[in-house]
């Protein structure tokens, strides 16, 4: 398993922990945020040869913010709506292929129009360009085809069967897929919390790769080690903002909202994020090595008393890029899947202890950073 | 069995000696005749479209298949089709399974040569969707014939299944068939039904149960695990009792190694 940065607003965290501290393995980067010139940047050239470039045909402009996505003159997002939305797709994507061949990723995306995300017209499109990669009969680069599964999707079991049947017929060329999935959480929560959830998204991991195929989680949020917990995954994505980790179908924008917001500490003790008022008062009852990550140094920076707390600052970031990447190449490290389940059942036990432990001495946690997941996380995993 | 007679006018027509019917007949009634001393299957399918026709042109990529009976010919008569058909030698399956039970041996061979006879029909696309005992003769020196390529296809057609006549045979169908989700049918369609037929001939009984109820009933669990007795047709049958279509055995390489004793 490759844990995978995506590059976004403020890559420089991603690329920076990675050379400085060696946190994580490959990089997914955003053409809404990088733009046709990503690679004359000199901050991505460090790491152009392990990326992989998601070129996000999402949706047209009529529904989405555009950002850089227009520099690409195949994009979707540069659709005229009077024209013939899927040849003019097919042609699209068909481009978007060769650019990335061109640009010499190994590892290629081929992007998926959300035009009408039914499942008929991703079946339509997976076909289409199952016929294109194979007549292409390239073997130096990996072809990925994306999979964004829109909430309505992936919510129905019958509708998953409908895609992974097509995902996994014999005549089926691509070497893996790229898995995007929206999760939709309820307000004042970062999580999902939906077990149909948990169950097809599993399905979807689990029998990608038991037909052999490559599988790359993107825009995973730390909730991805659920899925890690059951199945091998070759590549999960960390992302330090919010939109980076919460696939939205109709919105692709840069959001860096919360820009008012403190911040939060992401603790490997409680799986979960606090918010920084929060750690505040742990601090102040003297309970913050109840959250503590261990062996830290960016989780040690930003706990010190009186550290300004800001969204946009790097060790807040860092401390999240850190923690998650640890937990998942410790979880995808032990081969055996019993095991391997066990363990993750044995993480959100600790927590779960723990949360229980704040209660006895009158702490209280709030919304998302209240355990409201840990209990369906452990009903869902030990029974599935 | 309803006995069915031939008309005057059919024997005449084609020329047919004697017959003997061996279905109970139904939509499809199938007769054993004979013209100029030479036997054929002949069947009558009570409805004349031109759906067979194009049924027949996919058979006939496939002329030259062992384990396929060629066609001799096709016409609407008497508002049926009739189809008249090379006699295969020998028995059905369904008359030999005592001679199967328990030798996994002679199982894996078996199924291994009808997936083989297969091979060419899935590559193309096709599917047969109708795998059972009687439509798998039993050549006098051993060798399969898969019997009603095409016709199995054509019966599926929309029309008829809105009538509520059901095509396949409720002891051999997949989940998919039961659920009546005619996009999930595939060759993998035909993997699953030939790992029902190597249980049955294995155990001698059926794997999910005895009758459409049970079986229904066992296929609403997401989870159809089989024990008959046997390690190597428990791992084969597991491998391709997987409700969703889309865990079966992707490759028909991957098949037939599963097959492989
Ligand atoms: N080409 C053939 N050569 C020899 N016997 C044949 C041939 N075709 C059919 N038969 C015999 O006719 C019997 C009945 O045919 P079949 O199994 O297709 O009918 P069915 O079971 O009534 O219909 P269905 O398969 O549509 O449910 C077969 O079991 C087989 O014994």
């Amino acid at each position: 398993m490759k844990v995978t940065h995506v590059l976004g607003h403020n890559s420089n965290w991603n690329v920076d922990s990675y050379l400085g501290q060696n946190i994580g393995d490959y990089f997914l980067i955003i053409a809404f945020s990088h733009g046709i010139n990503y690679d004359s940047k000199p901050l991505l050239k460090k790491v152009l040869d392990v990326s992989m470039i998601d070129l996000q045909f999402y949706g047209k402009n009529t529904d989405i913010q555009t950002g850089k996505l227009t520099e690409f003159s195949f994009h979707t997002s540069n659709i005229n709506t009077k024209e013939n939305t899927n040849v003019y797709f097919e042609k699209c994507a068909q481009q978007a292929i060769e650019f990335q061949i061109e640009k010499n990723f190994k590892n290629i995306i081929i992007p998926l129009f959300y035009e009408n995300d039914e499942v008929n017209d991703i079946i339509y499109a997976i076909k289409t360009l199952n016929k294109y990669i194979s007549k292409l009969d390239n073997k130096n680069h990996k072809f990925f085809m994306t999979l964004p599964l829109a909430n309505h999707i992936i919510i129905d079991k019958d509708k998953i069967e409908e895609i992974l049947f097509v995902c996994t017929e014999m005549d089926i060329c691509f070497d893996g897929y790229f898995i995007a999935c929206e999760n939709k959480p309820e307000t004042r929560k970062k999580l999902t919390t939906d077990i149909k959830i948990f169950k097809n998204l599993t399905r979807v991991f689990k029998t990608l790769k038991q037909q052999e195929f490559e599988t790359i989680y993107a825009y995973a949020n730390w909730d991805a080690i659920i899925y890690l917990a059951q199945t091998d995954i070759d590549y999960i994505t960390i992302g330090t903002y919010e939109n980076l980790r919460n696939f939205d179908i109709k919105r692709f924008t840069e959001d860096i909202s919360g820009g008012g917001s403190k911040g939060y500490y992401f603790s490997e003790k409680l799986l979960n994020m606090v918010r920084a008022d929060d750690v505040t008062m742990l601090n102040d009852t003297g309970n913050i090595n109840i959250i503590k990550n261990e062996k830290n140094i960016f989780s040690d920076i930003i706990l010190k008393d009186g550290y300004p707390w800001n969204i946009h600052k790097p060790d807040v970031n860092k401390n999240y890029l850190f923690t998650i990447s640890k937990i998942l190449q410790r979880v995808a490290s032990i081969s055996d899947l019993e095991f391997r389940k066990e363990y993750v059942l044995d993480l959100i036990d600790k927590a779960i202890k723990n949360y229980n432990y704040l209660e006895e001495n009158r702490v209280y946690l709030n919304n998302e950073s209240s355990n409201y997941h840990l209990n369906i996380w452990k009903t869902y995993l030990a029974n599935s | 069995m309803a006995s069915i007679e031939l008309t005057k006018e059919l024997l005449k027509h084609f020329n047919i000696s004697e017959y003997k019917q061996a279905n109970p007949g139904g939509q499809k009634t199938v007769f054993i005749v004979n013209i100029d001393n030479k036997k054929y299957a002949l069947k009558i399918i009570n409805f004349a479209d031109d759906r067979f026709e194009r049924e027949v042109k996919i058979c006939k990529q496939f002329d030259d298949n062992k384990g396929i009976p060629n066609i001799i010919g096709i016409e609407p008569f008497e508002k049926n089709t009739i189809i008249i058909e090379e006699y295969i030698e020998g028995n059905d399956l369904s008359e030999l399974i005592k001679d199967y039970k328990g030798n996994e041996q002679k199982i894996s061979q078996l199924i291994y040569a009808t997936a083989t006879i297969l091979i060419p029909v899935w590559n193309a696309k096709y599917v047969h969707r109708d795998l059972k005992p009687q439509n798998i003769r039993i050549r006098n020196n051993g060798e399969p014939v898969v019997l009603d390529f095409g016709i199995a296809r054509a019966l599926d057609d929309e029309s008829i299944t809105a009538t509520g006549v059901q095509p396949y045979t409720w002891p051999f169908a997949s989940p998919e068939q039961y659920s009546g989700q005619k996009n999930l049918i595939s060759y993998r369609t035909d993997f699953f039904c030939l790992g029902i037929i190597a249980y049955y001939l294995y155990t001698n009984s059926l794997p999910f149960g005895n009758n459409r109820g049970e079986i229904y009933k066992a296929f609403q669990d997401d989870k159809l695990i089989v024990n008959s007795g046997n390690e190597y047709i428990d791992t084969f049958c597991n491998n391709v009792f997987k409700k969703n279509p889309s865990e079966r055995p992707r490759k028909i390489e991957l098949f037939l190694k599963l097959i492989e004793l």
